[in-house]
This record gives C-alpha cells, sequence and structure tokens, in this order.
C-alpha cells in the first residue's frame, strides 16, 4: 500500500476543494437568487405572511401577500401559487392574476410563492434544472425551479415519523417540510407549520369564502388534471368543472378529498375554518418517472416520447399526443378554473360575490402565451417591483 | 423554540464531524484511499455548516 504524502494530501485536497466551488456555487446562487413580481392595476397592498405570524419574519419562509381589493364590498377568496415549488404552475398563474387582475366586487388575496424555502431549495439526484424562463415580448422571464419540501437549511432535521397536529396521524418524515400536509398548522410548531397557520390565520381573521391552492400532478397518477375539493365545496366544484368543459373545452374533472388523509390543503382548510377549499391539479409530464431528460424544455412543452409511448398502451390518465402538454395550457387552465369557481361562488352568494377582471383564460394564454401578460419589471415603477 | 434549539445541536455536531475528520485526514499516513474517502466524506457536511445545501 502506497504511503499518503503531503504531496498527495494537498493535490487530493484541492481537488475536493475545486469539487466542492464547482459544484456548490450553482446552489448557492440559487438560494441567493429572487424572482420579480410586477403590482399590475389590482393591487391595492402588499402583505406579508408573517403579519399573520410574527415568527416568520425575518425567515426565508416569510412571502409576500398580495390584496386585490374591489371597489365594491364583497367576499373574498385567496389563491396560493407554489405549494409545491417544483410545481410552479401554480406560482406563474397566481403572477399573472397579480401582474393583470382588477377587482372590482370583494377581495382576492394571493400568494404567488406559498412555500418560498422549497422554492430556495434544489431537487437532488434528478437532473432537474435549476432555473426555467418564459417568452415575453420584452425578452426571457426567469424563475427559480424549486422542490417539493422545503429546504432543510430553513428546517432540519427532520423527525423519524412525522406526526400531523392536531390528527395526530402518522405520515412520513419528510412531509414535515411539505406544505401541502402540515395544514392546518400550529403557531409554535416547525416552519412550515408555522406557514400553514398564518395562511390559517388569514383565511379565519380575514372571513375568507374561498381559498384555491394551484398544483400539477403526474400524467401516470390518477389524481390529475382535476379539482379537488370536499363535501362543503363540491358543488361548486363540480359545477366549475363541468362549465370550463362545455363553455371552454377542456376537462378538469373532480376528485373527492378524502376524509381520512390529512394535513392537505383541501381537507384541513375545510375542517378548520369557514373557507370552501379547493385544491387544482394541472398534469406535469415534466413530473413523470419514466420521461427523457428532465430538461428545461421538457418542463415548457411537456413533450416525451416515453410518455407518447405509455399513453398508446392506456396507461396514462389524461389524453396525451404530440403536441405534449405545453405550459400555456396547465397555466391557462388554472386560470380559467379559478375564475369559474370564483364566479360559480358569487352566482350562489349575490351579497359575497367576487368579481374579477383582467384575467386571461385558458384559451388566451394558448394562443398569446404566458410572457405576452408579463410586465417588464426593468421598466416598471421600482415601488411596483416585488422580489421573493 | 425547540426545533430552533435541536437544529443549532445538529450544526454543532456537523461541525464536530468535520473537525473529527480533519484530524483523522491529517493523521493519516499509510492509506491513500482511506485519506480520500475522508476528504469526500467531508463534501456534505461543508455544504451544510455554509448553510448551500
Amino acid at each position: 500500500m502506497k504511503k499518503v504524502s503531503s504531496t498527495f494530501k494537498i493535490t487530493a485536497s484541492a481537488m475536493v476543494l475545486a469539487l466542492l466551488v464547482v459544484g456548490g456555487w450553482p446552489l448557492y446562487r440559487h438560494r441567493a437568487s429572487s424572482m420579480e413580481v410586477v403590482c399590475g392595476p389590482g393591487v391595492t397592498e402588499i402583505l406579508m405572511l408573517s403579519d399573520f405570524l410574527p415568527d416568520l419574519r425575518n425567515t426565508a419562509a416569510d412571502t409576500p401577500v398580495f390584496v386585490l381589493s374591489g371597489t365594491e364590498p364583497g367576499g373574498s377568496a385567496l389563491i396560493i401559487g407554489n405549494t409545491h415549488a417544483n410545481e410552479p404552475e401554480g406560482l406563474l398563474a397566481a403572477a399573472l392574476i397579480v401582474e393583470n387582475a382588477v377587482v372590482k366586487k370583494g377581495t382576492l388575496y394571493v400568494i404567488p410563492c406559498f412555500n418560498r424555502s422549497a422554492s430556495l431549495n434544489t431537487r437532488p439526484g434528478e437532473g432537474y434544472p435549476v432555473y426555467f424562463s418564459v417568452e415575453t415580448p420584452w425578452g426571457k422571464k426567469k424563475f427559480r425551479m424549486g422542490n417539493r419540501d422545503a429546504s432543510p437549511l430553513d428546517q432540519w432535521p427532520d423527525p423519524d415519523v412525522y406526526i400531523h397536529f392536531p390528527e395526530k396521524q402518522m405520515l412520513s418524515y419528510l412531509d414535515i417540510r411539505n406544505t401541502n400536509r402540515t395544514w392546518p398548522g400550529r403557531h409554535n410548531g416547525m416552519p412550515m407549520e408555522q406557514v400553514t397557520f398564518a395562511a390559517m390565520e388569514l383565511l379565519r381573521n380575514h372571513k375568507v369564502d374561498l381559498a384555491i391552492d394551484l398544483h400539477g400532478a403526474e400524467t401516470m397518477f390518477p389524481v390529475t388534471n382535476c379539482i379537488v375539493a370536499p363535501e362543503k365545496s363540491m358543488r361548486i366544484a363540480t359545477l366549475a368543472a363541468l362549465t370550463v368543459k362545455a363553455v371552454e373545452g377542456f376537462e378538469s374533472h373532480v376528485e373527492s378529498s378524502p376524509e381520512k388523509f390529512r394535513g392537505l390543503s383541501h381537507r384541513e382548510i375545510g375542517d378548520y375554518s369557514d373557507t370552501l377549499p379547493f385544491l387544482l391539479e394541472a398534469p406535469i409530464p415534466f413530473l413523470d418517472q419514466p420521461t427523457g431528460p428532465k430538461s428545461e424544455q421538457l418542463f415548457l412543452d411537456g413533450r416525451d416520447e416515453f410518455l407518447l409511448s405509455l399513453s398508446r398502451r392506456k396507461k396514462l390518465f389524461v389524453s396525451y399526443d404530440e403536441s405534449g402538454w405545453p405550459l400555456e395550457r396547465r397555466v391557462g387552465q388554472h386560470l380559467s378554473v379559478s375564475l369559474e369557481i370564483i364566479k360559480q361562488y358569487s352566482r350562489r352568494h349575490p351579497g359575497r360575490a367576487i368579481i374579477v377582471e383582467n384575467v386571461p383564460r385558458y384559451s388566451e394564454v394558448v394562443e398569446k402565451g404566458i410572457g405576452y401578460y408579463f410586465q417588464n419589471p426593468a421598466t416598471a415603477k421600482k415601488e411596483k417591483v416585488i422580489t421573493f | 423554540m425547540i426545533a430552533k434549539i435541536v437544529m443549532i445541536i445538529y450544526y454543532l455536531i456537523s461541525a464536530f464531524f468535520v473537525a473529527i475528520v480533519l484530524k483523522n485526514f491529517i493523521q493519516e499516513k499509510e492509506s491513500r484511499d482511506r485519506a480520500l474517502l475522508y476528504l469526500i466524506v467531508l463534501i456534505p457536511f461543508i455544504l451544510r455548516l455554509f448553510r448551500v445545501k
């Protein structure tokens, strides 16, 4: 066996140091990067989630809450994106609402990046892109691609078993960092429990009528391309699903929220507040396991030959052809279904109606692209540009 | 609060591991394989201590 000389030690240390710098620098840059949203004409106030739970202030979990109030009093709705930061369709749909919506009646609360810590996290081992960009008339708009769970840098260590509060159901240890398993949260819990608790405080204190949580799911997963709703939201969800199919021509079926699976927004928001919860799932081929490389292009156009082959064998839960499932369709669906839920609720509760205008619907987003509706942060007034 | 204390303790444990593994690396005279493995083992601990990953 060769002896370990000082020269060997110095050389090996230098190589490992180089490896650390080359591998660590992009991760450091990702965590230090920020995303921009330009406040549109409808934004009347910008709050922070920490306004509802001060313990979150100055932490990576704190995130902006955009308020769009109408001139007439009415009901209110909360729209949440990036609960899972590897499903950024919700982030894009929420950002489009912030940049474009004008509320005539009632109030919209929009949290584009609900699990901000997860958006600062990267997914190890699967070769995910660290960023993605959408084309706009003024250039490319860049977004962070995050992970499903909050970063261990912000919440660590994980328990051996995550015991949900307050239902005491035993869940996977990882789900303690998953903000769609920590509802309704607790004020003195782990940071992600605090995030959902703060959102519950918003819902309860402001008597919010509707909560819409925007997600995405694999095409091979049965709960995809759908609205998940508990019993109390089922009527509105069904009417919204039927209407978008009849009027806009796309499918978004209704799935029932399981009563015994705890921690999910569509279950706990309904059980622990008067708000009607809905969770929207858009199909994201990028998330499926048997695809080609997890490239930015696959994320954007959702086209994959392996999935196409599986579709021919009827192994997918959505229709799938050569055109894939482009980002425009996924974001457009979220916008149309969200607007339809608000509209159906408003029809049945005129005293608590919410009237939202100037938000593009499915066909417009598919035709013009997502980027068409984003404002240029470089030319916007500085106070209108919010970073997170 | 307890979660924060536990998190700080885990950072201290990581720092302790880094110190111990570095000490072993410096003292290693016999095996190149072991010396190299000490360095590789250090990587995740250093990334965590510097709050990179």
